[in-house]
């Protein structure tokens, strides 16, 4: 397995965002969290990127235990993740940007990060903007550029917070496109996401989360067909 | 109006080793968001490794021998990091702003005392980096080792520049500048490259102390003055800013030598006070800072 989460928790202040949260990704499978707000997705992405440490529960990828490891580590282990909130550097180019991640991993030669860097800006439509700094950019584009960043560096595992959360509907199909040619590559990928019907579309299995636990995970037609699907939402 | 003149050359070449200096001090807040309070007492071991290096190797020309103050200094820099600055659990009870501003602190005096017991309290004069004097614009002369600190100080300044703007590792500290938990997650060793910015910054403290050194003669509490007016650079320039660290060095270069020249040399110490004070109720982050702080 690529990727086995057991029994994560995570609280603050005495409130618990996350309790007991285990789950599984293997390589070429998409994995779709979708729950209402608040019911735990992005606190449980945060704890397998590594920006939020664990208060209990193993997070192992490849074998690996990576419970403690820094987000730097995780991320040249190859674990490529985008936020809620696009990270980019605001006064760096999106050029600049989207290399800076392979270079830092030192995973190609610099004209090599250069011709992979044109390419997903090419396939995200991104080109006419690659030479504007970070902060000029619109929320989808920097949402984008946040995903080139990632899928350059070819990483195993791909962690998705709302990757389509303010692009234009006429480029979720680029995203799904470039996230299914991740996926033929081998890698698994975890999208979380608001978006059902697109998340539905691509994911093989869905997880649904509410209050911080797991309430009912299947592939995406049972799930669909599941009526605690709509009490999760309604209630 | 040759007055005139040579202040002006004398405000450049001063400003241009003030922000060589202060260009140490904002690159390491930048990176590491913590004020090096031993910055001044590395700009004196910059001075004493220049005096040091033409005793030991009386051979070899003053110009080669200042380069040993950003060796001296870029090793200290990096043995302070890796022995007492390297972030570590047990910092979690302080900021860790704090424990380097007050681990630096307490660095500085123990280097300041260390100098009167090794060097004792003397001013001591490195030799000339270039003697005689030139020529300049207006009818004005410019000493040899006024001319060549100061094109050191700019070769350096371009140099910092270049690095920032065009290597890999220069935009890895920018993007740690801009946003350090999103230089984390890209797969930025935060740490390590924290070192080797401490380690440049205190590189270029060193530097300008060398650069000072045939000026202002060394002594244990040299940098004191130097890094007073880092401090002011940085603060009016914007905490973390290169561009901030250039112009201000060159502002605090010009209101020390004209107000030193048309007002009076006895307060010549607080014109540049009086510019951060003013630049302050103006703009109360400096003049380049930005949201996201930019190298």
């Amino acid at each position: 397995m690529l990727l086995s989460v057991d029994q994560i928790a995570k609280s603050f202040g005495g409130n618990a965002a996350v309790s007991g949260v285990s789950l599984s990704v293997a390589s070429g499978e998409i994995v779709g969290i979708i729950g209402p707000n608040g019911s735990g997705k992005t606190t449980t992405m945060s704890m397998i990127a590594g920006l939020l440490p664990v208060d209990r529960g193993r997070i192992r990828f490849d074998g690996v235990d990576i419970t403690t490891a820094a987000p730097y580590h995780r991320s040249r282990r190859r674990i490529g993740a985008t936020y809620q909130n696009a990270r980019l550097f605001d006064e760096l180019t999106l050029r600049h940007n989207v290399q800076l991640s392979a270079q830092a991993k030192r995973s190609a030669e610099t004209h090599e990060i250069e011709a992979r860097s044109q390419a997903w800006l090419e396939k995200l439509a991104l080109r006419h903007v690659a030479d504007n700094l970070a902060f000029a950019l619109s929320g989808g584009q920097r949402k984008l550029g946040e995903l080139a960043r990632v899928l350059v560096t070819a990483p195993e595992l791909i962690l998705l917070d709302e990757p389509t959360a303010g692009v234009a509907p006429s480029l979720h199909d680029v995203v799904a496109e470039a996230l299914r040619q991740e996926q033929r590559r081998g890698a698994g990928i975890v999208l979380v996401s608001h978006d059902l019907p697109w998340t539905f579309l691509l994911a093989s299995r869905i997880i649904v989360m509410d209050a911080g636990r797991i309430l009912i995970e299947g592939t995406s037609k049972d799930i669909g067909k599941d009526s605690r699907l709509v009490d999760a939402y309604l209630t | 109006m040759s007055t005139f003149v040579s202040t002006g050359i004398f405000a450049l070449t001063d400003g241009a080793i003030y922000a060589l200096m202060a260009l140490g001090l904002t690159l390491v807040f930048g990176v590491m968001r913590a004020i090096n309070f031993a910055h001044g007492e590395l700009c004196t071991l910059g001075g004493y490794a220049f005096v040091v290096m033409g005793a030991l190797v009386p051979w070899m020309p003053p110009v080669l021998a200042v380069l040993a103050a950003p060796l001296v200094g870029f090793c200290l820099g990096w043995m302070l990091h890796w022995t007492l600055l390297t972030p570590r659990a047990t910092f979690s009870r302080f900021k860790y702003g704090d424990f380097v501003m007050v681990a630096t602190f307490a660095v500085s005096i123990i280097i300041q005392n260390a100098f009167i017991l090794i060097f004792g309290p003397a001013y001591v004069r490195p030799d000339s980096l270039l003697a005689g004097s030139f020529p300049m614009p207006g009818g004005s002369m410019i000493s040899g080792d006024r001319l060549v600190s100061t094109v050191a100080a700019v070769i350096g300044i371009a140099a910092v520049w270049w690095f920032l703007r065009s290597t890999q590792t220069g935009r890895s500290w920018r993007a740690i500048n801009q946003n350090a938990v999103g230089a984390e997650v890209v797969g930025i060793d935060v740490r390590r490259s924290s070192r080797a910015a401490f380690a440049v910054g205190c590189a270029l403290a060193a530097f300008s102390g060398g650069l000072f050194a045939p000026l202002f003669s060394v002594y244990p509490t040299a940098g004191i003055v130097p890094v007073t007016k880092g401090f002011m650079i940085i603060i009016l320039g914007g905490l973390g800013s290169v561009p901030g660290a250039l112009v201000g060095g060159l502002l605090v270069g010009i209101v020390d030598e004209f107000g030193a020249v048309y007002v009076s040399t006895a307060y010549s110490d607080i014109y540049g006070f009086l510019l951060m004070l003013a630049i302050l109720l103006v703009k109360p982050r400096g003049l380049f800072a930005t949201a996201t702080r930019q190298f």
